[in-house]
């Protein structure tokens, strides 16, 4: 090692180079010396230079009789005991501490994306195939269901989850002849598809059109109205004759 | 008898395979597929489907690109070889609802191989089951 740095031209030492960062990281922390300037918080820590948002970030230390949420006299009443399983599974309810249910209190329109769409590989042999699209408009959910009786189809909208079913008779069907196959490699039997629409996404907005052996299902991009729960309902599927 | 499913190019479609006495039947998936993309031919004792589907989804003037897709797209081919007592010139055809409906005679010769066509388009009528 120190045979090598005789060769190195403008080396003179083993620390230099180490002592040259030292410097500049003492000036950056303490200033320069020089100068006798000493340098502050960064600019970005400076007061004003950002609103200071108190609910997020790590917080200060706050005395607990200086804190006016510790004065709510429900801390005191044990019907308002926060039970830990509620952390585990929020479908069984909400913190009962809280004035206002979490669940109603998020604006839908901040929250719209694309409705999810499960991947089906578990059940790739119950489920149709979907493909997703998108118009400036709404959503389409196009699902391929071929040989399928629109009969045998139903669209229901249960809470913010989307279902579709169907069933497929595993018969050779030509309005004349019927008969059972022998051999397939489609998907026969009940096939089922969840999707998962915004919260509050109001079921009437929903249109389904089945041409051609796929569903379109339309899920308009309008606006969520804040703070409501959809009931179950039906979603009426539309035959349309496509154009040969 | 089984109809064989001939060789198998990829991207390639579902069919499903039924008999009856009197003919072959074979129900081919093409959901979201035009009659007019879709092309049926006999080649010798062979059935050869292609079909285009169309990666974007139109209902009239409007035009939407796919954002996400399970499905097959572009051109689709699947082959199918005869039975050997399969009469290649009766092959008839039928498409509805997503389902491409063939229907292929039998001779009734038993094992005796019958002449194969040397190319023929099969007609695909519309039909609404």
């Amino acid at each position: 090692m120190m045979m090598s740095q005789q060769y190195t031209p403008g080396f003179v030492g083993g620390y230099q180079p180490i002592d040259a960062i030292r410097t500049d990281l003492n000036r950056l922390f303490y200033g320069d010396p020089r100068t006798g300037e000493a340098l502050g918080a960064p600019h970005w820590q400076q007061p004003g230079y950002a609103p200071v948002y108190p609910q997020f970030g790590p917080q200060g230390f706050i005395p607990v009789q200086a804190d006016p949420r510790w004065a709510d006299p429900r801390w005191a009443d044990p019907r308002f005991a926060f039970d830990p399983r509620l952390a585990l599974d929020p479908r069984l309810g909400v913190d009962p501490r809280l004035s206002v249910d979490p669940r109603l209190s998020v604006d839908p329109r901040l929250t719209w994306m694309a409705p999810q769409v499960h991947s089906a590989h578990l059940y790739s042999s119950l489920s149709p195939q979907v493909n997703c699209a998108e118009t400036p408009d709404a959503h389409l959910l196009v699902v391929e269901l071929p040989g399928v009786d629109i009969r045998d189809t139903s669209l229901q909208v249960a809470g913010n989850q989307l279902i579709l079913t169907a069933f497929r008779k595993p018969i050779w069907n030509n309005g004349t002849v019927t008969v059972g196959y022998y051999q397939t490699e489609g998907r026969f039997g009940t096939l089922r598809r969840v999707f998962h629409l915004p919260p509050g996404y109001p079921a009437s907005q929903i249109q389904a059109n089945f041409v051609n052996g796929q569903i379109t299902i339309v899920l308009p991009k309008a606006a969520v109205p804040m703070g409501q729960t959809t009931p179950a309902a039906n979603v009426a599927i539309n035959a349309a004759i496509p154009a040969v | 008898m089984l109809l064989q499913s001939g060789y198998i190019e990829a991207p390639s479609v579902d069919a499903n395979f039924a008999e009856t006495p009197e003919a072959y039947l074979i129900a081919v998936e093409l959901p979201g597929i035009e009659v007019k993309d879709i092309s049926l031919q006999v080649v010798g004792q062979q059935l050869a489907i292609t079909a285009f589907r169309k990666p974007i989804w139109t209902s009239g003037a409007v035009t939407a690109g796919f954002t996400m897709t399970e499905g097959r797209f572009g051109t689709l081919r699947r082959s199918i070889s005869l039975p050997p007592d399969a009469n290649a010139t009766g092959v008839a055809a039928q498409h509805g609802n997503g389902l491409l409906t063939i229907t292929i005679p039998k001779t009734g010769n038993g094992a005796a191989h019958a002449p194969g066509v040397p190319v023929a388009n099969v007609a695909i009528q519309a039909a609404s089951l």
